[in-house]
């Protein structure tokens, strides 16, 4: 007897079939006549499988953007009886702006909850070194809807220490010390070694220590319009954080991040 | 002395040895080692019934599942139950603040609380948003009304849509990638797995090891959020004065058994993690083994604001004493139950109860602590069956069983018009079908019409 498919194992089955037939591996759709070879990327999209095919790329600029907007799209179940595909909804959004100072790089993250209104922004100053890492940063989060609360906090990185606002011990960094929002940037230079290992500091507020980032094989993705994208895929693991993956298009420009529950699609550059 | 702040953090289906401070090598808790290096480890509170919405009715209302009626997910709590936050507020003058997840049907948390964050169902999306609003309100409050506040975290909770019955998520082919930081399965992984859930079935070792590294992970995003929620109130000006405990409403299967998820009795998911720090009055870095159970707290609060106990809560026992190293006489078992089993935990043995099969598992928790060779079958331990015999019979002539259907209806009613994707309905049927047996079967223990083994 052949042992029957899980319900994972079918949901898995069923979404590289789609890939391999939007990509022309399979002749139920027309197929991308540019090739074959890129693996699919199934656990990398699997939290938005079902929003992808709503999702049309940004297209990319002439030079490196300045400003990444990003939708915050939230992973809400499955489509059991129907496709079986996730269902997902926009819940809010995240604003990411770099600029180039004599001395410094800056940053500023602006992160919005939308189902229990939040905001979050965060100003950074980093070096103007490699990886152009975190110096010191200015985070302040207000609810909305009229509610009072609202906080500052901050952070310096000086040595190896990294001193918190809300913390009373500091935290010994050794390796370079980055905002996960960073990251996106940091990808869209075109030469990064396979691998690297950060910190990465989560919205001014959580340290997440020894981060890998990893180039992973390329992939195609299934997207609006029955089109079929050439990604690059990165991806970062560690403590304190789901496997994250950064899907990039051939431009390098990153258009998708998945973690677990929560991914992020481009919306605009600037 | 004025009347203690009391700040009660609690975490969703946190696993009770997921912290690095226990020796723990597969997960990186700063935050909750610093809490058992600056309080008190209390290494054996149990769930009153390892489930969100009854586990937390407990805690509230200092009863047990089977006397507020919230036997599972969704059964709204019987009407009239006295919960500890209007106690307190009533009895003693407390300013109650609440943020995050709340999960008891049938009490709203406007009646006993104002309200300044609401939480969604999953942590990674609103944890850090509810731990910045209470942040918030933390340092802008100024000593005054004493302070009852709670605040609700999900992680590790969002481990359930990883593994969920309806397809889940998860990444799971993302295991092959960091095959060398997966943990290992538990020593009792293939022992017994009479309630595999189907969303598990056809798992690969390495799929559970892997289920196990996210889980881990997702304690350690629920970690950073408990560390500075407890920064905040050290940061108190009335700090001094500030009972802050941290608990989980129930533990996680984790693979212990084969398992995921709650619902059932063995260890993995009926207890908890639960950590008190007092500056001054609670010795830092101190472990109490005290058997205790959820239903405590709420005696411990009112212990703490020097009000009366709940009416009603003859079980429920204050932790105060333990706290600040008082000797007192101590219970000698602890009962747990979720309308399928009972169990009667005492110091070194576990029974479980079944209504048409007596005490069918026995298991000797000092020589075989994760529960693989059943004793219930032997000679040797008639004594310990006798004695926890015993304590059932006392247990259930002690509950004031619930007994109004009131709303019942009304929350089928609407569980099946709202019914989630991401669980299969049907949950408070079921929870109705385990009312109706726990009301025939305890008062027959009571009564002493039915024995200890059946056939």
């Amino acid at each position: 007897m052949i042992d029957p498919l899980t319900r994972r194992e079918f949901i898995a089955l069923s979404a590289q079939a789609v890939s391999l037939c939007a990509a022309g591996h399979l002749p139920l759709l027309a197929a991308d006549a540019s090739g074959t070879g890129a693996p699919l990327a199934t656990d990398a999209v699997e939290p938005i499988d079902g929003y992808l095919s709503s999702f049309r790329p940004v297209k990319p600029q002439a030079k490196l953007p300045n400003t990444l907007e990003y939708a915050m799209v939230m992973w809400q179940g499955r489509d059991v009886k129907g496709t079986g595909k996730t269902r997902n909804g926009i819940r809010g959004s995240a604003r990411v702006r770099r600029a180039e100072r004599a001395d410094a790089v800056e940053y500023e993250v602006r992160l919005r909850h939308s189902a229990e209104p939040a905001e979050r922004v965060t100003k950074y100053e980093c070096s103007r070194n490699e990886l152009g890492t975190l110096k010191a940063f200015r985070s302040y989060h207000r609810s909305q809807k009229g509610l009072k609360e609202r906080s500052t906090d901050t952070g310096q990185f000086t040595g190896k220490q990294l001193r918190l606002s809300g913390t009373s011990r500091p935290w010994t960094i050794e390796e370079p010390l980055l905002d996960a929002w960073f990251i996106p940037f940091l990808l869209m230079r075109k030469q990064l070694p396979n691998a690297i290992r950060v910190t990465c500091v989560s919205e001014g507020t959580a340290v997440l220590l020894h981060q890998w980032i990893n180039k992973r094989s390329g992939a195609k993705i299934p997207i609006a319009d029955g089109e079929v994208l050439p990604m690059q895929v990165w991806s970062r693991h560690g403590p304190g954080t789901l496997p994250v993956h950064y899907l990039l298009d051939e431009s390098g420009l990153p258009q998708l991040m998945t973690a677990g529950i929560m991914s992020w699609a481009l919306k605009s550059v600037g | 002395m004025p009347t203690p702040n009391i700040v009660f953090v609690h975490v969703d289906q946190m696993h009770h040895r997921a912290i690095s401070a226990l020796g723990n090598k597969h997960v990186k808790t700063p935050g909750f080692d610093t809490l058992m290096r600056e309080g008190m480890h209390l290494s054996r509170v149990h769930a009153s019934n390892p489930v969100c919405c009854p586990a937390r009715s407990s805690w509230w209302t200092g009863r047990m599942s089977c006397e507020h009626r919230v036997i599972v997910n969704g059964v709204p709590m019987e009407h009239g139950m006295e919960d500890v936050a209007t106690w307190l507020r009533s009895k003693a003058g407390y300013e109650n603040i609440y943020a995050g997840k709340w999960h008891v049907p049938g009490r709203s948390v406007d009646r006993c609380f104002k309200v300044i964050r609401r939480g969604s169902g999953q942590g990674e999306y609103t944890d850090a948003v509810v731990t910045d609003t209470a942040v918030a309100y933390l340092r802008r409050r100024k000593p005054g009304k004493p302070l009852l506040m709670s605040v609700g975290l999900l992680n590790p909770q969002d481990c359930c849509y990883n593994a969920g019955a309806l397809g889940g998520i998860g990444k799971y082919g993302y295991a092959a990638s960091i095959r060398q930081e997966l943990p290992p399965l538990p020593e009792n992984f293939k022992v017994e797995q009479r309630q595999r859930r189907p969303s598990v079935e056809g798992w690969s070792d390495r799929d559970w090891q892997y289920y196990r590294y996210c889980y881990f992970r997702q304690v350690e995003m629920v970690d950073a959020q408990v560390a500075r929620l407890y920064e905040a109130v050290r940061k108190m000006p009335d700090a001094d004065n500030t009972l802050f405990l941290f608990a989980s409403d129930h533990g996680d299967g984790l693979g212990y058994h084969g398992h995921t998820g709650k619902g059932y009795l063995e260890d993995e998911a009926l207890r908890v993690p639960a950590i008190a720090v007092w500056p001054g009055r609670i010795k830092a870095g101190s472990k109490s083994d005290v058997l205790a159970s959820q239903i405590d707290f709420a005696a411990t609060f009112c212990d703490l604001a020097g009000v009366p106990q709940l009416p009603n809560t003859p079980i429920a026992r204050s932790l105060l004493p333990a706290l600040i190293d008082q000797k007192q006489e101590w219970r000698d078992h602890v009962v747990a139950e979720n309308g399928i089993e009972v169990v009667i935990r005492d110091d070194r043995h576990k029974s479980y109860f079944d209504e048409k099969k007596g005490l069918h598992r026995l298991f000797d928790m000092q020589d075989d602590p994760l529960e693989t060779r059943n004793l219930a079958t032997g000679i040797d331990p008639a004594a310990v069956k006798e004695r926890h015999w015993g304590w059932f019979r006392k247990y259930a002539g002690t509950v004031q069983l619930s007994k109004s259907d009131d709303g019942l209806k009304a929350a089928m009613n609407r569980e099946h018009r709202g019914r989630m994707s991401t669980r299969p309905a049907g949950k408070i049927r079921k929870g109705v079908e385990r009312l109706e047996r726990v009301r025939r079967w305890y008062p027959k223990v009571a009564a002493g019409e039915i024995g200890v083994e059946r056939d």
